[in-house]
């Protein structure tokens, strides 16, 4: 047999050198994932600031036209009287239209009641209205399955929500509601109505158009539309399942509870619960009351009435965040935003 | 003499570093949470379930549910930590829900808390008229004094 001689030692890689270049690529991979990960969320940032700005503009065309904000909550007499529970006609349905959306309006029946259909089988449900559902949104933007009684979950998700002005203490009318009373001073806002006539007339709570000329605070100084994310959070842990309380876009509202808007009571982003018994920290937040937020880290974003959008820090003084709330509060609002 | 040089700057390089890692630690961990507990009294009698939520100026509010002796305990961030320092606007839940009796009850469908069982300005933080002070070097139990109709709990 012949044996191959080697006179000349192979030039290589010693193992040690090995590891410490594996060594190095590692540490330096460690230090930069976390930077391309808060770009890519910087990213998703910037275009759910742009559907905001979209909806905003939405909302001003609609104006134009009508003289008055769409209203937050289209709940009629017609309704009470016909003992309709969930209404379709209300802030992100009646903008559609004005945003370049209105072959998703055209399909929607908005008269269920009259076709004996249930309100949950209507051809819209489930198409995504990208300008609705902000990227960061790490869950299904459709809701597919939802037990008998939950129907309301199923469909496109909606991951905005309306401002319904805020519960102060300055003369503000709150009209009642079985979610927490809704006061009068937002952007969106009930009525209450008696009808029926004679010695006792019912009392009917119904939508409201804002009047353009009701804005006293300014159209700059008014949110109008902001993120909503909330799903029960308990000692800063997400305990529910999504989407939480996080609704389609195509219904808005079940009986005298709107779903297109929020009054703002706690801080953006507040953990708390709905029920008492799912955390020690028994918070019992009526849904109309639940916080708006995001999954952005530490912010959450607004369109104002004007169509400018801010970001707003979760360490925000409340009263302030307050005062942005109502549109006629006529609070000395100065804010740099 | 050199050679003692190089080896001194290793060690004082791994004190600098050890400082500044201890500083960047000590900033990560938020505001001041003390403790805080108390009692809630309606109408001079101990309100049995609820619950009560204080809300800082600035930051996630502080939550407890109120005993059947009417006491809370607070947590913000952990179990019974307390709440943020500084000024409070408190707001006290009481609704039907809330009650033993119909936590129990299952319903479907959306949920609602119920008809609020004391008068309703003290479920709002800007209507309650409630406030408090937290304080850094330790609190005396807070006391929450409420008036209004006696309770009745609906079937």
């Amino acid at each position: 047999m012949q044996r191959v001689q080697r006179n000349k030692p192979i030039h290589g890689f010693t193992l040690v050198e090995l590891l410490v270049v594996i060594a190095i690529i590692g540490v330096l991979v460690a230090l930069l994932l976390p930077a391309v990960q808060a770009a890519r969320e910087a990213a998703r940032r910037a275009q759910c600031s742009n559907n905001l700005h979209q909806m905003g503009l939405g909302a001003q065309n609609y104006a134009s036209t009508h003289n008055s904000l769409p209203t937050g909550y289209g709940r009629t007499l017609e309704h009470i009287e016909e003992n309709v529970n969930f209404v379709k006609h209300g802030l992100f349905v009646d903008i559609l239209p004005y945003m370049e959306q209105g072959n998703v309006y055209d399909q929607m029946i908005f008269d269920y009641y009259k076709t004996g259909k249930p309100y949950f089988e209507d051809p819209a449900r489930d198409s995504v209205v990208e300008s609705y559902i902000c990227p960061s949104w790490p869950d299904a933007k459709i809701t597919l399955s939802a037990d008998p009684n939950y129907e309301y979950q199923l469909g496109a998700l909606n991951s905005y929500t309306g401002v319904g002005g805020a519960v102060r203490n300055r003369g503000e009318a709150l009209i009642a509601s079985s979610f927490g009373s809704i006061p009068d001073n937002g952007a969106f806002l009930m009525e209450e109505i008696r009808y029926g006539g004679g010695a006792r007339p019912k009392i009917a709570r119904i939508g409201r158009e804002r009047k353009l000329a009701e804005i006293q605070d300014g159209q700059s100084n008014t949110f109008m539309i902001g993120e909503f994310v909330h799903r029960a959070c308990c000692l800063g842990q997400l305990v529910e399942a999504p989407p939480g309380n996080v609704r389609p876009w195509y219904v808005s509202g079940f009986s005298d509870g709107p779903y297109a808007f929020k009054v703002l009571e706690t801080s953006p982003n507040a953990c708390v619960v709905r029920n008492s018994g799912d955390c020690v920290t028994g918070n019992a937040i009526n849904f109309n009351y639940l916080p708006l937020g995001s999954f952005h880290p530490g912010t959450t974003q607004f369109v104002n009435i004007d169509g400018s959008v801010h970001s707003i820090s979760d360490d925000i003084d409340i009263e302030i965040y307050k005062d942005l709330a109502t549109a006629n509060g006529e609070e000395p609002v100065n804010v740099a935003l | 003499m050199w050679r003692c040089e190089v080896r001194a700057f290793p060690l004082w390089w791994i004190g600098l570093l050890a400082v500044v890692v201890g500083i960047s630690a000590g900033c990560d961990q938020g505001p001041l949470v003390v403790p805080v507990e108390g009692t809630v009294y309606y109408n001079d009698k101990p309100l049995p379930f609820g619950s009560v939520m204080f809300q800082p100026q600035m930051g996630q509010p502080a939550g407890a549910r109120i005993a059947e002796d009417g006491t809370f305990k607070l947590s913000t961030f952990s179990e019974y930590d307390g709440a943020i320092v500084g000024q409070h606007k408190v707001k006290v839940s009481c609704y039907a829900s809330q009650s033993p009796e119909l936590a129990k009850k299952k319903t479907v469908g959306e949920q609602t808390l119920g008809p609020s069982l004391i008068p309703e300005n003290y479920t709002y933080s800007d209507q309650s008229g409630l406030t408090a002070d937290i304080n850094s070097e330790g609190n005396e139990p807070i006391e929450l004094r409420l008036t209004g109709p006696p309770i009745k709990v609906p079937r």
